[in-house]
């Protein structure tokens, strides 16, 4: 029997359901194969078929175009099969319900039919491997050295457990930047005024909603001087990361950076690094701006995670 | 005095009419002084290039290519040329977002210092590494490698962004502006 279902798949037949003054919602009719779908009163909401799905469900793009009640319909000729209430009222921006176009990533574990998009993968690595790397490539490092720049590697992605096809320290591509390897990362979150955050989700084609105090405190988002956070989801381009095929390839730019680091420093860095240092080292790139959080707990973790390093694979051969 | 009502009428009846199809208008920031200029654009502006004395963007109404220092249009309406297959963005600009936190730090090929901003970068771009223009979701900077120094180009979002010839130009998602560095 043919009924109406959220976004999420839940039936809905007969419920009262709300909705925002131009604000799309994604809906859903299991079994609408010859039936005619939308609300009874034109004037107050419009429907767009999205196409049927492998589960039977046709998905429709629902949106209020007055503040009114309406009833939305399953019929077949003048046989009601099913229907819901539809309470059009102001649009609220707050939720991830309000992301309309937010979906799951499809079978092949990717977002988007893009040859470039490469499923999301977490890549750790052993800090052995990061280590042997820096050795091959900077002839000037001390295994010291590439142990205390392997915990600045750590600490940055949470030993790795935050590290995504061996792209080290989260690079982005650009708005455009499509025709390189690249992957989607969920929950993507950033600061705004409050108007300007709006604008960003209207824009978002629904990728986007500003979080709730309830979803800040959850993940341990932080908003303070009346800015508002709003959270994007994949396939936004604000959630589009680049992808690397190896370690080597991903460890390049880190690597490289530390170079230019070590020449912007040259009688400091790279001594301070080889003599195992961590928060020497954590004050010079602090000075290279190359974090911005606190640098007493930057320094922390990094000796933190030497030590372990240090645990891991016994003292340094003289 | 006729002559007077039937231009008021005129200019009234073209500003109630919805815009047609056609080429940009530029307007410049001061008649005095071209150092900004701004085009209103139709749709999405999928591609914001400049080259040589020249700007040049696609939107909905097709291929625009302006004077960039005027803002004035040199030809509009053609077919958007298709983007080269091998576009990687900028290689001698790197932005990372630590931590997948709110904010981005900004990285220059060869530069040892980096730039830390406020929020996520949507594009950026670069004059050789000596000039590097970044949009974000409220503001278009401007970041002077050699000097550490950042200059606040709009208070204004922009998520395409241009650079050369001494001139900045982004879209801020209804007009391509146009600004001398």
């Amino acid at each position: 029997m043919a009924h109406f279902v959220n976004s999420k798949g839940t039936r809905i037949s007969n419920a009262i359901i709300k909705g925002g003054l131009e604000q799309p919602m994604t809906i859903g009719v299991y079994g609408a194969a010859g039936l005619s779908v939308g609300p009874n009163d034109a004037s107050v909401a419009s429907i767009t078929s999205q196409g049927a799905d492998q589960n039977q469900i046709t998905w429709y793009r629902l949106t209020g175009k007055r503040i009114a009640n309406v009833m939305v319909e399953a019929k077949m000729g003048a046989s009601v099969w099913d229907y819901f209430q539809l309470v059009v009222g102001e649009a609220s921006y707050y939720g991830p319900d309000v992301a309309w176009a937010k979906k799951p990533p499809n079978k092949d574990g990717r977002y988007t039919d893009n040859p470039n998009e490469v499923v999301t993968k977490n890549t750790k690595p052993a800090p052995g491997d990061v280590i042997k790397l820096l050795l091959a490539s900077w002839s000037a490092l001390t295994e010291t050295g590439a142990r205390v720049l392997t915990a600045q590697f750590m600490h940055e992605t949470g030993e790795g457990v935050h590290c995504y096809n061996w792209n080290l320290g989260n690079v982005k591509c650009a708005e455009h930047e499509t025709s390189v390897p690249h992957m989607y990362l969920r929950d993507v979150w950033e600061r705004f005024s409050p108007s300007a955050a709006v604008q960003m989700v209207k824009s978002s084609n629904g990728l986007a909603y500003l979080a709730t105090e309830e979803e800040c405190k959850k993940h341990g988002w932080t908003h303070t001087g009346g800015k508002v956070i709003a959270v994007f989801e994949p396939p936004s381009y604000v959630c589009r990361f680049r992808a690397y095929a190896s370690l080597a390839e991903g460890a390049q730019r880190w690597m490289d950076h530390h170079r230019s680091v070590a020449k912007k420093f040259p009688d400091e860095y790279l001594d301070t690094v080889n003599s195992g240092d961590c928060a020497e080292t954590a004050h010079i790139l602090k000075r290279a701006q190359y974090y911005s959080g606190d640098e007493g707990v930057y320094a922390h973790n990094m000796t933190e995670m030497k030590a372990k390093i240090d645990r891991l694979l016994g003292p340094v051969k003289p | 005095m006729i002559v007077a009502r039937v231009a008021l009428f005129a200019a009234l009846l073209f500003a109630a009419c919805p815009r047609a199809p056609g080429p940009p208008t530029a307007t410049p920031a001061s008649a005095a002084s071209a150092t900004e200029w701004r085009a209103a654009t139709r749709g999405e502006v999928t591609s914001l290039v400049i080259a040589g004395e020249e700007l040049s963007f696609c939107d909905e109404a097709g291929f625009h290519r302006l004077a960039l220092r005027t803002g004035v249009v040199v030809a509009a309406g053609g077919a958007c040329p298709a983007p080269p297959a091998t576009a990687a963005g900028t290689p001698e600009v790197t932005v990372r977002t630590p931590e997948l936190g709110p904010d981005d730090i900004v990285e220059i090929a060869g530069e040892g210092t980096s730039f830390p901003i406020e929020g996520h970068a949507r594009d950026w771009a670069s004059e050789a590494g000596k000039v590097v223009i970044v949009g974000t979701g409220s503001e278009v900077l401007e970041l002077l490698p050699a000097t550490g120094q950042r200059v606040r180009l709009s208070e204004s979002g922009a998520s395409r962004v241009a650079v050369g010839g001494g001139w900045a130009a982004w879209w801020d998602g209804a007009a391509v502006v146009g600004r001398r560095l």
